[in-house]
């Protein structure tokens, strides 16, 4: 790498500047624990319906399976993921997709980059769609995606979804074994700095101690409460619910005490969440008139 | 004549599809031209992951004219008696097309009567204009595993379609599909050429393609691969063809790098260092010159040069990466003892209906133990070993990163304990399917207990097959055993070990006896379907199974014996005495006595009487010996008696005693046949 390497915190920076210039909404994390920047709402419900939508931002994820105690150089409990969501998916999109990596710096003259079949699909939203790996010189950087279904819905017209793993490209781009290491910003502050220690102690947390007897009743707390707001026309506070449901199921696998069987039933639980949210949200979308449909001439993409 | 370009620019579709795609297109197009009664056109089509397309050669500008004549209805109802068009011939004359009236038609005199005929002229048409409207049909028709839509486009396709060049010679076949208009730009590789060409005639397209850095034929982007990675590898790279295959539907223009990782990690299992490799990164393993030990080397293929050395940097710090994970779990797994493993087989589930695997694996034992002797020159201390060990690997973090490399790793850490050789073999083969001739009897011991456990299990669990699945592959278990026990010659009564099996399991929800019986039909099904290769039809291997034999060796060499014989003369010939005999008796209830011989009054019945005593001594001692020919062979020698007996012979006369013998001697000549098979079941 030539020049002066991004930072951490520069590479979010830069694909906020450049996705906002493409005309996405700077829409920033969700807060609540989520497993990828799928589950924002501003990826997953926005997904739904006619209207047009074009949002980007950085998403924390957490999948306490991934934890190593910090040990391993590649492997996090939490991390982050750089989302886009642009629907209609511009016809473009690959391009501005290429474009944004040439903003870091990855140019596509002196690397391999490759668009790897690579067909994505989350049992707990009830969503599929097909794509590719995005890879560079053989590692991947991110996932592309074209939505066909979310919550059991055909997704008209099509949300084209671009998903960076900041960290794995942000260890390509700063030349770096572990992302321990990373720069995080130009002043000496590293990725573990502010990390390492989180990810020692929520892999105890995730492996050892979280309190399952505890974590089993919330989980019925949150469908029965879910429920409960679908029914009363309140599919966003019953979509909170979903995802807390489905953070709680991850640790409740981490914690090694969901057999391969019970498994399923877990995962079908949480996707008839997920489904009865996106049939709300739907709903909830048509009975405001689909408010978003005003912006359809200013949503042409450059 | 002209020429005709249609490509499509499509986003990076996978790999597998492309082939099937490349001859659709020629197929569709050609079935085009056919149906316009145009030959002599030649067509090629092309794909890379980027692009589809299709090119015809001489191609004529017009269709041919032509006449056709169309019957109407018979003169005398055309015309009324004033000879003015009646309605029926309106009708007829509406349907041959706009503007044609009665003064079109002839009235002609052909043998059933006298018709009206119209004349219908099919003028040429301008093919380019057929073709241009075909052209969408063309698209809509490729069938893909699984398509998607785009943008805010209606239609569906492998993957989103950027542009659509139509060319008939010089100028655009214009239309329009899923929103996108044809045109004469496309594009070649998407890095090296990234500005679109404009072609100016159809039969610019493939040398403009490959001056654009595209290698547009599949076979030749297959033999510049080859040759590049041989060339920089020295000979050593390992070539499976299917990821040669998949290697040149990822790029357009390949470039082979050579890239190294560090020797410390060929301590790391072959299988997992070549899975690594060739699976998830697409590259080329490299062997030393005896093709046996793997080198710290690989041979990765870019779509782009490496210009700056970026891309081989990058597919080392890949690949470092991820043998580094593997390495992770593999030094703890190698340090730590298999047997100790297999306390947390407790904890796993087999199958919710089934137990734990601690559960599985004491049952494999069981059914070892019962198995014994039977399996030819085992050593049971070590068999024993060997299935306490085989599935301790299972709950490794090696296999948990590496599902695909179960048994491999169990095997490779217990030859690093120092378990034994067979041992290690056992654990090795107990996952395969097929080829089991070199499988020594250690493993034959294991696959056999791990599948008679799993059949039976699932089968009493009410969880066989259906018609449309097979989730836990029981089908292939129950081939698997058939091969094993026929490839070493292994004599296990299947009901009796399958009763066995039964007994095993604590909780099943299907009756012993209806677990049996499914399980015996399913595997003559099996065996039915595995001898169908060797030519052994399946009605013979019924008619052996009809006589209750459930040794599949067995079932199989007498079902072989069986086809022989049928195909033979004597063969068809017993078999249609068998079929008349039986016809005769039909439901007659026969008394319990054996053949009178004072009753046996024609020299025919006589002989008949003596051949069918002396042969059933025979019959019995080979079939005693498992001597199947010989047996038939001592069978046919009944042929000439039988055909003799029936043509002198009369049976149903009116001395019921003479009658009842003769209805004996057929019988006996019946029931002789049938300790061979079963002729009833046997067709034609």
């Amino acid at each position: 790498m030539t020049g002066k390497t991004l930072s951490f915190q520069d590479m979010i920076l830069t694909l906020d500047t450049y996705w906002a210039d493409k005309g996405c909404v700077l829409q920033p994390p969700y807060d609540m624990n989520v497993g990828a920047g799928t589950f924002h709402p501003a990826t997953v419900l926005r997904a739904l319906g006619p209207e047009p939508w074009n949002a980007a931002y950085v998403q924390p994820s957490r999948r306490p399976t991934d934890g190593r105690y910090g040990e391993n150089p590649n492997r996090l409990q939490h991390y982050y993921q750089y989302q886009v969501a642009m629907k209609p998916a511009p016809k473009n999109i690959r391009q501005l997709y290429l474009g944004s990596l040439e903003k870091l710096g990855i140019t596509s003259d002196d690397h391999d980059l490759r668009f790897v079949e690579d067909n994505w699909e989350s049992p707990t939203l009830g969503a599929w769609g097909l794509g590719w790996e995005v890879w560079c010189d053989g590692m991947e950087v991110s996932q592309f995606t074209y939505f066909q279904q979310v919550g059991g819905f055909e997704v008209k017209p099509v949300l084209g979804e671009i998903t960076y793993g900041v960290e794995r490209l942000a260890m390509y781009i700063q030349d770096v074994e572990s992302v321990y290491d990373l720069k995080f910003n130009n002043e000496g502050v590293t990725y573990g700095d502010i990390y390492h220690d989180n990810e020692v102690q929520f892999s105890d947390y995730n492996f050892n101690h979280a309190d399952t007897s505890m974590l089993f009743q919330h989980f019925k707390d949150m469908e029965i409460e879910c429920q409960k707001l679908v029914a009363k026309n309140l599919p966003l506070p019953a979509y909170d619910h979903a995802i807390q449901a489905s953070h709680i199921f991850n640790v409740l696998d981490a914690r090694g005490v969901i057999s391969a069987t019970e498994r399923a039933g877990y995962i079908l639980r949480v996707r008839d969440m997920s489904k009865a949210c996106c049939e709300g949200y739907l709903k909830r979308r048509e009975e405001l008139g689909f408010p978003l449909l005003k912006n359809q001439s200013q949503s042409k993409v450059a | 004549m002209a020429t005709v370009l249609i490509e499509l620019l499509v986003e990076d579709m996978p790999s597998r599809v492309q082939t099937g795609a490349k001859e659709q297109f020629a197929k569709s197009l050609g079935a085009f031209f056919e149906g316009l009664d145009l030959k002599d056109i030649r067509i090629e089509s092309y794909v890379t992951c980027a692009r589809l397309a299709v090119m015809a050669y001489g191609v004529p500008e017009r269709t041919k004219a032509a006449e056709e004549e169309r019957r109407g209805p018979r003169a005398e109802a055309a015309f009324d008696a004033e000879g003015k068009p009646t309605k029926a011939l309106a009708g007829f004359l509406r349907g041959c097309g706009e503007g044609v009236t009665a003064d079109d038609v002839e009235k002609r005199e052909t043998e059933k009567g006298t018709f009206v005929f119209y004349t219908m002229k099919k003028p040429a048409q301008s093919v380019k204009e057929l073709l241009t409207s075909e052209i969408t049909h063309i698209i809509d028709g490729f069938s893909w595993p699984k398509s998607m839509r785009w943008s805010d486009a209606p239609k569906a396709f492998i993957r989103p379609v950027e542009a659509i060049t139509a060319l008939w010679d010089g100028s655009v076949m214009d239309m329009e599909w899923n929103g996108i208009a044809s045109g004469r730009k496309t594009r070649g590789h998407m890095f090296l050429s990234p500005d679109m060409l404009k072609l100016s005639h159809a039969e610019e397209y493939v040398s403009s393609i490959h001056n654009a850095h595209v290698i547009l034929e599949q076979e030749d982007r297959l033999n510049e691969i080859k040759s590049q990675v041989s060339a920089i590898s020295k000979n050593g790279a390992k070539m499976e063809k299917g990821l040669l295959n998949e290697v040149s539907g990822l790029v357009e223009a390949p470039t082979a790098v050579l890239g190294e990782f560090d020797e410390s990690y060929l301590d790391l299992p072959n299988e997992l260092l070549e899975i690594t490799m060739a699976e998830h990164q697409r590259y080329f393993p490299i062997y030393d010159e005896s093709g046996k030990t793997l080198l710290p080397k690989f041979v990765g293929v870019s779509n782009v040069p490496d210009r700056t050395g970026n891309v081989k940097i990058g597919y080392e710090k890949v690949l470092t990466a991820r043998f580094n994970d593997a390495k992770f779990y593999w030094d703890m797994d190698v340090k730590t003892p298999l047997v100790e493993q297999s306390k947390k087989l407790e904890a796993m589930t087999f199958h919710k209906d089934l137990g734990q695997l601690s559960d599985k694996v004491s049952r494999m034992q069981k059914i070892a133990k019962t198995l014994g002797k039977r399996l030819v020159g085992v050593d049971s201390t070590l068999l024993e070993r060997a299935i306490y060990l085989a599935k301790c690997d299972l709950v490794t973090g090696t296999v948990f990163e590496f599902p695909e490399l179960q048994g491999l790793v169990g095997a490779e850490i217990a030859q690093r304990q120092g378990e034994s050789e067979e041992v290690v073999e056992a654990l090795a083969s107990q996952y395969l399917y097929d080829d089991f001739a070199s499988v020594g009897s250690v493993a034959q011991g294991v696959i056999l207990a791990d599948r008679l456990d799993t059949l039976v299990g699932f089968y009493a669990a009410g969880l066989k097959p259906t018609g449309s699945g097979d989730p836990f592959a029981l089908r292939r278990a129950a081939l698997s055993i058939i091969r094993v026990l026929r490839e070493h010659q292994l004599r296990i009564p299947l009901k009796s070990i399958f009763e066995h099996v039964y007994d095993l399991h604590s909780a099943p929800k299907v009756s012993k006896e209806d677990t049996v019986k499914e399980l015996l039909s399913f595997f003559m099904n099996r065996l039915q379907v595995l001898l169908k290769s060797e030519n052994i039809s399946a009605d013979c291997v019924d008619a052996v199974f009809g006589l209750n034999i459930d040794d599949v060796v067995d079932v199989a060499e007498r079902a072989t014996a069986l086809q022989s014989f049928l195909k033979g003369e004597d063969g068809a010939a017993l078999h249609g005495a068998y079929k008349r005999a039986a016809n005769i008796l039909g439901d007659i209830n026969l008394p319990k006595d054996s053949v009178n011989a004072e009753l046996l009054q024609e020299t025919a019945e006589r002989d008949l009487f003596a051949k069918i005593e002396s042969v059933g001594g025979n019959v019995n001692n080979q079939l005693k010996d498992e001597s199947y020919k010989e047996a038939m062979k001592s069978l046919s020698e009944l042929r000439g008696p039988i055909d003799q007996f029936f043509s002198d012979v009369m049976v149903m006369v009116d001395d019921e005693a003479v009658k009842q013998n003769r209805l004996l001697l057929l019988s006996s000549m019946t029931s002789l046949l049938g300790r061979v098979a079963d002729f009833k079941r046997v067709s034609g």
